[in-house]
């Protein structure tokens, strides 16, 4: 039997040879011709390697606090709660008050475009003081360094006065027309007011990034 | 309640979302359907006697609800497979993005196979179970396990080669091994 024919009519062998599922005989029969014969042991290793690429992707939800629909329900049924890496223990006490909707909305725009409609969690009553045009900066600054530099599941933590942000890229995709574009996750705390919006900025220069879609965790779509 | 589903619950699920992730390609999504799985569960007035079939019974069940869901996928989503269909990066920025799109281009992948390939994929090459629990869990016969999860990796690897500048990462890490 030729090598082309073995590995033509058996690669369910060689896969069940990866995945440990042939007994003890069979296993060292196929060990032999992945050292003599380079195509068998390339088959096999592609496809290894396959399985560590595929965990890999996949476990980066690892990094993700969970939802808080998830993460409630597992609170109030379960005994034991598991423990992610985020931690939100430094987050500053506001110094003035600031407008936490009117900021949200702007920041997700990046340029600064303003309508109604977004809401969040919290007193709507302090939805009047004025922006610090230095703080959206700042945060709108750090949102773009992420995406430019931070790989996919590394957070990037920002604080300010009043405000604290958590920018997490989650994946990069490119489009059509050639233009990188970042799925990412962001966490704002304004005024001890906490929320987490999913979006999809596209790059238009070297840390210039513009928000094309933004979503709240319910699907809602903000921009 | 069973208290043997309550005490297990939380340590499954590190491993439920990973599964729920690679079904769905999005991570607000994996979330919803392993929390709409765990509510089933705990409303379960079945009596949970066997651990070990726990996590089965949540693996049938995020699979079979994740079917049902298929159609009313989120616009979010739809997005996301609209501008996953394209090339690796190149130039200036491949050195920053390289892993992420090696990474990004193996969950397009595997988005691309059936929904029973995907499921066979990732409960054996994510998390490890043998062709016999997976024959169980999913209620197909092995041998249809084993010819799909052939076909399955197939199918990923000629998607991944299909793209240049990840053939060159996949060499280097097999290279590697």
């Amino acid at each position: 039997m030729t090598v082309k024919s073995f590995i033509r009519w058996d690669e369910q062998i060689l896969n069940a040879f990866l995945d440990g599922e042939l007994d003890s005989k069979t296993t060292s029969i196929i060990d032999e011709a992945m050292k003599q014969d380079l195509n068998v042991r390339s088959f096999v290793q592609k496809r290894r390697n396959i399985n560590k690429l595929t965990s890999e992707a996949f476990s980066e939800i690892d990094k993700e606090p969970l939802s808080d629909g998830l993460q409630h329900l597992i609170d109030s049924q379960c005994s034991k709660k598991p423990t992610f890496n985020f931690d939100f223990s430094n987050i500053e006490k506001s110094m003035f008050s600031m407008a936490a909707s009117f900021l949200l909305l702007i920041f997700g725009f990046g340029a600064g475009f303003f309508t109604s409609g977004l809401s969040i969690e919290g007193n709507p009553a302090d939805v009047k003081a004025t922006v610090r045009t230095n703080t959206l900066k700042e945060m709108v600054s750090v949102h773009n360094q992420a995406l430019e530099t931070a790989p996919s599941g590394q957070p990037v933590s920002w604080s300010g006065n009043n405000a604290s942000a958590e920018f997490i890229p989650v994946r990069t995709l490119k489009t059509k027309d050639n233009q990188y574009c970042r799925e990412f996750k962001e966490i704002l705390i304004i005024d001890g007011n906490k929320e987490t919006r999913h979006g999809i900025s596209c790059r238009e220069g070297k840390e210039n990034w513009h928000t094309k879609v933004l979503f709240h965790p319910s699907g809602q779509k903000i921009l | 309640m069973s208290k043997v589903i309550q005490r297990e619950l939380p340590r499954l699920l590190p491993r439920l979302r990973r599964f729920a992730y690679g079904l769905t390609g999005a991570i607000d999504s994996a979330d919803d359907l392993v929390q709409g799985a765990c509510e089933r569960a705990l409303k379960q007035n079945k009596h949970w006697d066997k651990e070990d079939h726990i996590d089965r019974w949540m693996y049938r069940t995020i699979r079979n609800m994740h079917v049902d869901q298929l159609r009313h996928q989120q616009v979010v989503q739809r997005f996301k497979e609209n501008v996953l269909d394209d090339q690796p990066f190149s130039e200036d920025s491949e050195t920053v993005y390289e892993k992420t799109i090696l990474l990004n281009e193996v969950r397009a992948a595997i988005e691309t196979l059936s929904e029973e390939q995907k499921a066979i994929m990732l409960l054996i090459c994510l998390e490890g179970y043998s062709y016999r629990e997976v024959s169980e869990t999913l209620g197909l016969p092995i041998g249809t396990v084993t010819s799909r999860l052939a076909r399955g990796r197939n199918q990923v690897l000629k998607q991944l080669d299909a793209k240049q500048g990840v053939t060159a990462d996949v060499k280097r890490i097999t290279n590697d091994c």
